[in-house]
């Protein structure tokens, strides 16, 4: 539709008297419920957002956040049925025909989704699907939508010289992936950007990059921008109001600065508390050295250029030396790619090392590249994803009992039983969860049927992978809280690999820096935080979204608790 | 790309020098002496001896491999035992009807299937594409030789639209297109309904894709983003059952060149695996695997040219 289709609704349904409607409100959101199959999503949800200002949507996942930001587009799914009125400049989107939306989706509303790694189309080029958002509208002629679609990908950071619109979504990196998403939802300068957990995929370097990128958009080209965010950090740094929701209601809004310092309803202050949390670690005193990591290397074949060319290798970990000793907890941060999964990986035998070692109480984890039983039964590990790394079709009890294959006489009938009991105890479940099925569990539950899992032959080492990455922040808090306590009750080591450097901060007496496959800092969690050495530490450091200290209220430079 | 492309020949000479090998032994070990079997019950040991020796059949296994081998790649494909005549003479006779017959029926059935697959995803749930997938399912379960009967009966005897069979010869290519009409349509038929189904599930799998609904929020409308973002992504899988389907309808016309008495190569094989006819046998079966190898390395060709991840991986 053109542009005067925006001049025939001027201030939309001008009989009703306008009900408590702010005069500059672009998106107007009143009493919005939404309902899918008789079971309710959303209920009474009003929103107001201004031309030119941030509003961000927070909470738990479930929450309706996403579902809310959908309407917003008139992208909600064939069978949801709606009341209420949500008005973008006047017109309600609840009620408009599908060609009008179609019309005003991309135009003047556009979205920028989470996954950037497979919100792009694979086989089309990145300049396309730019300009494709300017022809659909037919804002313009084919050359001058390739000419806008260049100008535009060169305004979210998408240097020509460098990154051609000619190239395809996997020749791109997560980063510059999304900010091909961000140039096709703004091409045709949209009064309403709406971004959905824009950065949640991205590494922190990147993040901080993408939120000042869409910051600035919003400031420069006057644009209102409703952000759909779980992490309190980002929203604290970036937006001029707040709302807060909890199972398909809101329950605190209001300007960022006030409602972080009022914190009135309780479910605000519970998600702010988990989001500074600190685990109780308690004080251990290190014994033996217990894992041994001594230059280890590990390359990959990388696939052949020609035909006959020689395979080129690439070293994901150069030479890493570490040692873990008997209680200690030790994180390993860096973004994707660094190496630390290659790394943990090795340390629990599944890959070889091309040089070095990796020993556990002083002997090889492999052996004649085999695992030794006797040394991999001493590491367990516990992975990020609680929906992926179960069998959906395995009881708990038998996801529990799985390592007992490594040992050489496994517990059966009443031991076997008594075992996954007190496992399951161990991370505060029921022993009669046992009999029940995987998929009657949620995410927190999961990662602690995890965790038990991991305990139950009792390994000297536990490897946390990404391990609450996936939870939110409440449970987050709860799995942090249990693994603190296990250190200290059971004297239990382990390594805490993440890229969330608030959670290493809450979780560990020791850390590592990685980057591009080396050690770049370690030292003391609290000083290497605190006064970081190396500049790739000093800008993870800058780069990671903080929360201002509770007392200090909205001020969002007032410093306070670094993370 | 060339390189992807250098690559995948490279693959192709093996896979046919390795399936050479392989048809030689087979027919090597299958029993019946073909010069005993022209010659008949009665006849004396040493003339079969000597029809062995003119016919090559007493030279060692090896070297008997390396001159049918060579003189293939030379385009000699030797000579009929029974009928005295060039291989590849027979061959080429033959071909003019196999070949055209295969392609009709991919044709006809790529024809079908497309619409039908995507034209049921489009309505997932709904009336229409339950009834392609009932459709699909009877095309499944119906054996293609009964289904050709049933063509004969309605349309060469009851309407008498078409002949019931054999083949004019191409001096008349819209009565030899006629003649080839209803044995196409008895092959493509089932095929088109598993290549339908391939594509319904394909294009739905693609269309609950993040990238659709990126589409989506840009203002294309359900049907464009299938169009301009679904259908492309989910061909890929619908290539590799076309190029199976291939070489299937060019071997497995067998039975439907004995409905319809269409001299083709799959009557050719017959007849001269009842002869002992090994030379035969062995030429055209190599034919086939030739035709079937180069089918699925233009299919790798095409995934190329639909899945730019291939062209230029990272």
């Amino acid at each position: 539709m053109s542009l005067s289709s925006r001049q025939k609704y001027p201030g939309g349904l001008g009989a009703e008297p306008p009900v408590r409607q702010a005069p500059e409100a672009l998106l107007q959101v009143e009493g919005l419920a939404l309902s899918i199959g008789g079971t309710a999503i959303l209920q009474d949800v009003s929103l107001s957002l201004p031309q030119g200002e941030i509003l961000a949507l927070t909470g738990e996942s479930g929450s309706g956040k996403s579902m809310t930001a959908l309407a917003a587009i008139g992208l909600l799914p064939e069978r949801a049925e709606t009341s209420g009125r949500l008005l973008l400049a006047g017109r309600d989107l609840l009620t408009l025909p599908e060609r009008d939306l179609c019309a005003l989706r991309g135009r003047e509303v556009g979205m920028v989704f989470q996954e950037p790694m497979t919100a792009l189309n694979p086989v089309q080029r990145i300049g396309d699907q730019v300009m494709e958002t300017i022809l659909i509208h037919k804002a313009m002629g084919r050359d001058a939508a390739r000419a806008r679609a260049v100008e535009v990908m060169a305004r979210v950071g998408l240097d020509p010289a460098r990154i051609p619109p000619t190239r395809y979504p996997h020749e791109l990196s997560g980063g510059q992936r999304q900010r091909v998403g961000i140039a096709m939802a703004i091409a045709l300068r949209p009064k309403l950007l709406i971004a959905d957990e824009p950065t949640t995929a991205l590494d922190v370097t990147i993040q901080a990059q993408i939120l000042e990128l869409l910051t600035g958009l919003v400031r420069e080209e006057g644009m209102g921008m409703l952000m759909i965010t779980h992490d309190l950090a980002v929203v604290a740094g970036m937006a001029d109001r707040i709302a807060v929701m909890k199972a398909g209601r809101i329950v605190e809004q209001g300007p960022t600065a006030q409602v972080l310092a009022e914190q009135r309803h309780p479910y605000t202050r519970q998600l702010f508390e988990a989001s500074r949390h600190q685990a109780p670690l308690g004080l251990i005193t290190p014994g033996e050295t217990l894992l041994s990591v001594q230059e280890a290397v590990r390359d990959y074949p990388l696939p052949r250029k020609g035909l006959f060319a020689p395979r080129g290798q690439f070293r994901a970990v150069k030479g890493v030396s570490f040692d873990i000793r008997r209680g200690e907890r030790v994180g390993l941060v860096g973004e994707s790619g660094c190496g630390k999964s290659t790394l943990s990986r090795a340390i629990l035998g599944l890959e070889p090392l091309q040089a070095g070692t990796i020993t556990l109480g002083g002997k090889p984890i492999l052996s004649h590249g085999k695992p030794d039983p006797e040394i991999r039964r001493r590491v367990q590990v516990v992975f990020q994803d609680p929906y992926g790394s179960f069998n959906p079709r395995h009881s708990v009890a038998r996801i529990i009992a799985e390592p007992f294959h490594l040992l050489p006489d496994p517990p059966r009938g009443a031991a076997r039983q008594a075992a996954i009991a007190s496992a399951l105890t161990a991370v505060g479940l029921k022993p009669e969860h046992a009999e029940a099925p995987i998929h009657a569990f949620s995410g927190g539950q999961r990662q602690r049927i995890a965790i038990a899992r991991a305990l139950i032959i009792e390994p000297e080492l536990v490897i946390f992978d990404e391990a609450v990455s996936a939870l939110d922040v409440r449970v987050r808090a709860q799995i942090l809280d249990l693994v603190a306590e296990l250190s200290r009750t059971r004297g239990l080591s382990y390594l805490f690999v993440s890229h969330d450097l608030s959670v290493v901060r809450c979780i560990t007496d020791r850390v590592l820096v990685m980057r591009e496959g080396e050690i770049v800092e370690r030292g003391r969690t609290a000083d290497v935080f605190d006064n970081p050495e190396h500049w790739y530490t000093k800008s993870l450091m800058e780069a990671a979204p903080r929360l201002p200290a509770p007392d200090m209220g909205g001020d969002d430079d007032a410093g306070g608790e670094p993370l | 790309m060339l390189g992807y492309a250098l690559k995948r020949l490279t693959s192709l000479a093996l896979s046919l020098l390795v399936a050479s090998l392989v048809i030689f032994l087979v027919v090597e070990v299958a029993p019946g002496d073909p010069a005993s079997y022209m010659l008949g019950l009665n006849a004396q040991p040493d003339t079969v001896a000597a029809l062995r020796n003119e016919l090559g059949l007493d030279l060692p296994k090896w070297q008997r491999y390396l001159s049918w081998l060579g003189g293939m790649l030379s385009g000699d494909f030797g000579t009929s035992y029974t009928y005295r005549t060039p291989v590849a003479q027979m061959v080429a006779d033959r071909i003019t009807v196999s070949l055209p017959l295969a392609l009709y029926a991919l044709g006809l059935s790529t024809l079908i299937a497309l619409p039908a697959g995507i034209y049921a995803a489009a309505r997932r749930g709904k009336a229409g594409d339950a009834a392609v997938i009932g459709a699909t399912q009877l095309g499944i379960a119906i054996p293609n030789f009964w289904f050709a009967m049933l063509l004969v009966l309605l349309f060469a005897l009851k309407l008498r639209w078409f002949s019931a069979g054999g083949f004019p010869g191409w001096e008349s290519p819209l009565m030899a297109l006629k003649s080839l009409t209803l044995p196409a349509v008895a092959l493509a038929l089932p095929q088109a309904a598993i290549l339908a189904r391939v594509m319904r599930s394909s294009l739905i799998d693609i269309l609950s894709e993040d990238f659709i609904r990126t589409a989506r929020a840009k203002g294309l409308s359900r049907r464009q983003a299938l169009w301009r973002h679904g259908l492309r992504n989910a061909l890929i899988p619908v290539l590799t059952i076309l190029g199976l389907q291939f070489s299937f309808l060019l071997a497995g016309a067998i039975i439907i060149e004995q409905v319809f008495f269409l001299p083709g190569l799959g009557r050719l094989i017959f007849q001269s695996i009842t002869q002992r006819d090994l030379i035969v046998v062995e030429s055209v079966v190599m034919l086939l695997v030739f035709a079937v190898i180069a089918v699925n390395f233009l299919t790798d060709m095409a995934y190329a040219l639909a899945d730019p991840r291939l062209r230029h991986p990272r």
